[in-house]
């Protein structure tokens, strides 16, 4: 989808801000929300392709004008109503129901875990590989040359716009993950070879590039790519 | 692939979302009404908050470049399988199931970047920084590499090609910076303290041996 989470390569986006001695969280509400999104994921509610589709979704200004997390509220209020699990009436009601509290700042991991708790913090240190077995042998191998497809489908995409329709080298072969467009829509794991591809920056940016020598690798699905010749 | 139906009520521009005042009240709602469903418990979300806080973070990246600066053994075996390696030193999990390390060199500069989203490995060097997740630094870092580097007071020599590594799929990336000069005889927890965050993103440098300040 051509919407502006797709930023590489955009101008005018402003400067970098970086903020010394950074905490993992801001706020005690994004820890939380960092903790419903892992939850949902593992509670089988959505793919992580899922949320980063319902965040493309949520329009310019909307998308420019927010933080992270509060992305990741857009996308959970959003795809939990989709998906009829919860409406935002009903968190309209649990909002004006609920006693007044303080969120807890630094809360700890309690000394007897739930059984929940022991499966989420498994998950968390042991990761869900995305690779996946595929029968069909890969097409293209370390150093061959491909052009990119030009695609503009109106669904989420793994294939940043700088990186389409142009001449690339596959640099590496990751193996077979899972595709994310089968996951963004919910439908479940679909197995692609996937590849690092190498730009010279002069082949995406043209006589404006950057002085200097320099190259961009983006890892891509096999049905995002076609062989050349030369 | 079919069209995801588009049946529901998304705001779009012309309603442009914007977060609640009570945004905090009303997280707290959500993870309610979602404890009530069976889908999360406050005990997890609590366990996820504190792993961030207290456990995950750049130090277990640090350790893995101080391991590949001190053992060369390791260090092939970082360049030939970057997962195991770093599993080996018992760093794995969420964002970090497949990890490629990239080697900086006096002629090659590496450094990554996430344009679609905000794509880190989490588990190795903990929540990325607001700046990394941020639309300048992922806008500008594919077309214009050295002007980023030098806002964050990186320069390079012009005869150094510079490689940027946009993590479009669910490989991670982390860079193993070149290891400073007078650091001879360094045990490994030494070396590891001179690794800064952003010397494994590709935008810093490490510290040097003896500077006091960050």
């Amino acid at each position: 989808m051509n919407s502006i989470h797709d930023v590489g390569g955009l101008h005018g986006m402003g400067r970098i801000v970086i903020e010394a001695d950074e905490p993992p969280f801001h706020e005690p509400w994004e820890g939380r929300m960092h903790g419903i999104a892992v939850s949902c994921q593992i509670s089988g509610v959505n793919f992580t392709a899922e949320q980063r589709s319902t965040i493309e979704q949520m329009g310019y200004i909307a998308y420019l004008s927010t933080s992270y997390y509060e992305k990741w509220l857009y996308a959970y209020e959003t795809l939990l109503a989709d998906k009829g699990i919860i409406s935002k009436a009903d968190i309209d009601r649990r909002v004006a129901e609920q006693a007044q509290a303080l969120m807890p700042a630094h809360p700890q991991e309690p000394p007897r875990l739930s059984e929940y708790g022991q499966k989420l913090k498994a998950v968390l240190y042991q990761g869900t590989p995305h690779d996946r077995p595929l029968a069909r042998q890969p097409k293209f191998k370390v150093g061959d040359l491909v052009h990119t497809l030009n695609r503009n489908a109106l669904r989420h995409s793994r294939l940043p716009r700088f990186a389409r329709d142009k001449d690339g080298v596959i640099e590496a072969y990751h193996g077979a993950h899972c595709h994310p467009e089968p996951h963004a829509a919910g439908i479940g794991d679909v197995p692609e070879h996937l590849y690092c591809v190498r730009f010279d920056g002069e082949t995406l940016w043209g006589p404006d590039a950057e002085a200097g020598a320099s190259c961009v690798y983006v890892d891509l699905f096999e049905d995002y790519l076609a062989a050349r010749a030369t | 692939m079919a069209e995801r139906p588009h049946d529901h009520d998304h705001d779009h521009d012309d309603h442009p979302w914007t977060p609640p005042s009570d945004i905090e009240a009303r997280v707290r709602a959500l993870e309610s009404l979602l404890v009530e469903k069976g889908l999360t418990t406050h005990d997890a979300i609590d366990t996820l908050i504190s792993a961030f806080e207290n456990d995950l973070g750049p130090m277990h990246g640090a350790r893995v470049v101080a391991k590949a600066w001190s053992d060369p053994a390791y260090r092939q075996r970082l360049e030939a399988d970057g997962t195991n390696a770093i599993a080996e030193l018992g760093y794995r999990g969420l964002q970090t199931e497949h990890v490629k390390a990239l080697f900086n060199s006096a002629t090659d500069h590496h450094m990554w970047v996430c344009t679609l989203c905000s794509c880190y490995p989490w588990t190795l060097l903990g929540i990325p920084p607001v700046w990394f997740k941020s639309a300048p630094y992922r806008s500008r870092v594919v077309s214009h590499p050295r002007e980023v580097l030098a806002d964050f007071g990186v320069t390079l020599d012009p005869t150094v090609k510079v490689h940027v590594w946009d993590t479009s799929a669910e490989q991670r990336y982390i860079v193993i910076p070149e290891r400073p000069d007078g650091t001879q005889g360094f045990t490994e927890e030494q070396l590891a303290a001179l690794v800064t965050r952003d010397s494994m993103i590709g935008t810093g440098f490490v510290k040097r041996p003896g500077a006091t300040d960050e």
